[in-house]
């Protein structure tokens, strides 16, 4: 359902992504690996519009959207949930995850979603009137994530979902991860963690200095030279 | 305490009612468009020839007046800030540019004022006459029409901030743009329609104080500096902070007048920021960080 073909972005004069092929179908979950600044959160902002591709393509579900504008990607079905989770720091969480109802057509269900969503994510009901600042880093993970789901999206992506979480709630996550992809919604993710990765991905691909390096289904594909070479940091492969 | 010093306090409250009303406007178009518009002044200004010529030349009752005139800014506002402003914020560099460019449009605005209206200053009659007497005191009813005018434009601002769906938008663009255009709110648009709104704001305050302090070209100046005062006071962005900083400011001001002498209106005024930004760089209610 997202293709994207052949993307190149830059920012400025650097260019950062070069020919980027990728793609996520209908309830599938799939990973982005790579080393810091390989480009893995370029390619989520390429998707939503945030870094336009000046060459290449994207599009969901069969329409083009390289050069649709951020604020109407939500109303054809993909949410974001950015690094660092971004919530709106003196909001309350119930007010930060009605945002994500902001949206028209979201809004009219937004009662229905938002019970929905309290029953995946007991932290809404917990914390509801809180100030989202004063939650620990996995509280606001769950809360960014519960504010992306909010817009009933067929496509939640995210970006370093599991960064700077104890043990205990990348599991949390990783559970909540599987719950939303249970309900027919894909995930696009990004982990450093390849093991974390493939626990819940269908596929993966690995990215190297903005290019695509491999891509494959399951822990298989960690086996590929290249992916020991790049990602692995091992030696001995020829570079 | 002494008559006098209440009377002072009274004064202080309606100052203090009008830097919070010029506070608020202006915290608004920073808050979301990151923009110290130097022409805020100018759209005060505006309010106040708008009235003036709405009720002096066209004989129109001084509500409806105020209304109109209201709209009529508040439309100019968004033209000059989707045509000028928005533009420039959308290249690399902006920062600078939006300050020259704020600044060549306050120019332009009160030059555009001097030639079709000249330099003279123009009175506009009270809205309300008579004299408050209680306990002493003499408050003419302006005055206090200008205090409640004030309380009811920030109490209603405050309001449609907290509860409706454009108050929601300016909200989460002023403290993260990039995840509010995420979830689908249209940062650009909201923006300038917080820039008109707020310099309507501005615009109101001139013509509630137009009975007092007559209408010219420059009138904006002085306020609009007292407004970036306590913009800065108040926390950079904050809606309240710039309500309570406004108060505040207003207070000391006029008793600190009242201790020495009107000479000193400024330097206390500006000692009060000094001191509370030495003390707290962000701020009264801004936030203890660098604004992402
Ligand atoms: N806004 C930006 N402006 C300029 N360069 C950027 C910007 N964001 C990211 N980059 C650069 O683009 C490259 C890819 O960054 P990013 O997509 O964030 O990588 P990753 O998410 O894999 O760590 C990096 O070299 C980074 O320094
Ligand atoms: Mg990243």
């Amino acid at each position: 359902m997202l293709e994207m073909r052949r993307v190149c972005v830059r920012y400025g004069a650097t260019q950062v992504l070069w020919d980027i092929d990728l793609s996520v179908g209908e309830g599938e979950v799939v990973a982005v690996m790579g080393p810091n600044g390989s480009g893995k959160s370029t390619i989520f902002k390429a998707v939503m519009g945030l870094a336009p591709p000046f060459a290449g393509a994207i599009s969901f579900r069969g329409e083009d959207i390289t050069r649709l504008p951020v604020e109407r990607h939500v109303a054809r079905g993909i949410a974001l949930v950015l690094e660092r989770r971004r919530l709106f720091p003196t909001m309350t969480v119930r007010e930060n995850v009605l945002m994500g109802a902001f949206h028209a057509q979201a809004a009219k269900a937004a009662d229905e979603t938002l019970r929905w969503l309290q029953g995946l994510f007991p932290v809404l009901r917990e914390r509801g009137g809180q100030i989202a600042e004063s939650l620990s880093g996995g509280e606001q993970q769950m809360v960014a994530i519960a504010r992306g789901l909010m817009s009933r999206p067929r496509l939640l992506i995210l970006d370093e979902p599991f960064l700077g979480l104890a043990p205990k709630m990348v599991a949390q996550v990783v559970d909540l991860i599987r719950a939303v992809n249970a309900e027919g919604i894909a995930v696009l993710f990004n982990e450093q963690n390849v093991r974390t990765s493939f626990s819940i991905a269908d596929r993966g691909y690995v990215i190297e200095s903005g290019r695509n390096v491999v891509d494959g289904t399951g822990l298989g594909m960690l086996e590929h030279p290249d992916i020991r070479r790049v990602y692995l940091g091992e030696q001995g492969a020829a570079p | 305490m002494s008559g006098q010093l209440i009377e002072q306090i009274v004064n202080g409250v309606i100052l203090g009612a009008i830097y919070a009303l010029m506070g608020a406007g202006l915290t608004l178009i920073y808050g979301t468009m990151r923009v110290l518009n130097f022409a805020y002044g100018e759209f005060y200004m505006l309010g106040g020839y708008a009235f003036l010529l709405l009720t002096s030349a066209a004989g129109m009752p001084w509500p409806l007046a105020l209304v109109l005139a209201a709209v009529l800014v508040f439309a100019f506002a968004a033209v000059t800030a989707a045509g000028v402003v928005q533009p420039l914020l959308a290249r690399p560099g902006w920062d600078f540019s939006t300050i020259a460019a704020t600044l060549g449009i306050s120019i332009a605005l009160q030059n555009a004022a001097l030639a079709i209206w000249g330099e003279r200053f123009q009175s506009v009659p009270y809205m309300v006459d008579g004299t408050l007497e209680v306990a002493g005191l003499h408050i003419p009813y302006q005055r206090l029409l200008i205090v409640a005018a004030a309380a009811v434009l920030i109490a209603g601002s405050a309001a449609i901030l907290s509860f409706t769906r454009f108050g929601r938008a300016v909200r989460a663009t002023a403290q993260d743009r990039e995840a509010a255009r995420v979830l689908g709110v249209p940062a650009d648009r909201t923006s300038i329609l917080a820039f008109a709104f707020g310099s309507a704001l501005a615009a109101l305050a001139g013509m509630i104080l137009a009975p007092i302090y007559a209408v010219s070209p420059w009138m904006g100046v002085p306020l609009a500096l007292k407004a970036f005062a306590v913009v800065v006071l108040g926390g950079l962005g904050s809606f309240r902070g710039a309500v309570v900083a406004g108060l505040l400011l207003g207070i000391v001001e006029a008793v600190g007048v009242a201790l020495t002498s009107s000479e000193w209106r400024e330097a206390i005024a500006f000692a009060v920021l000094i001191a509370v930004i030495w003390v707290r760089p962000w701020g009264l209610y801004g936030v203890e960080r660098s604004v992402r």
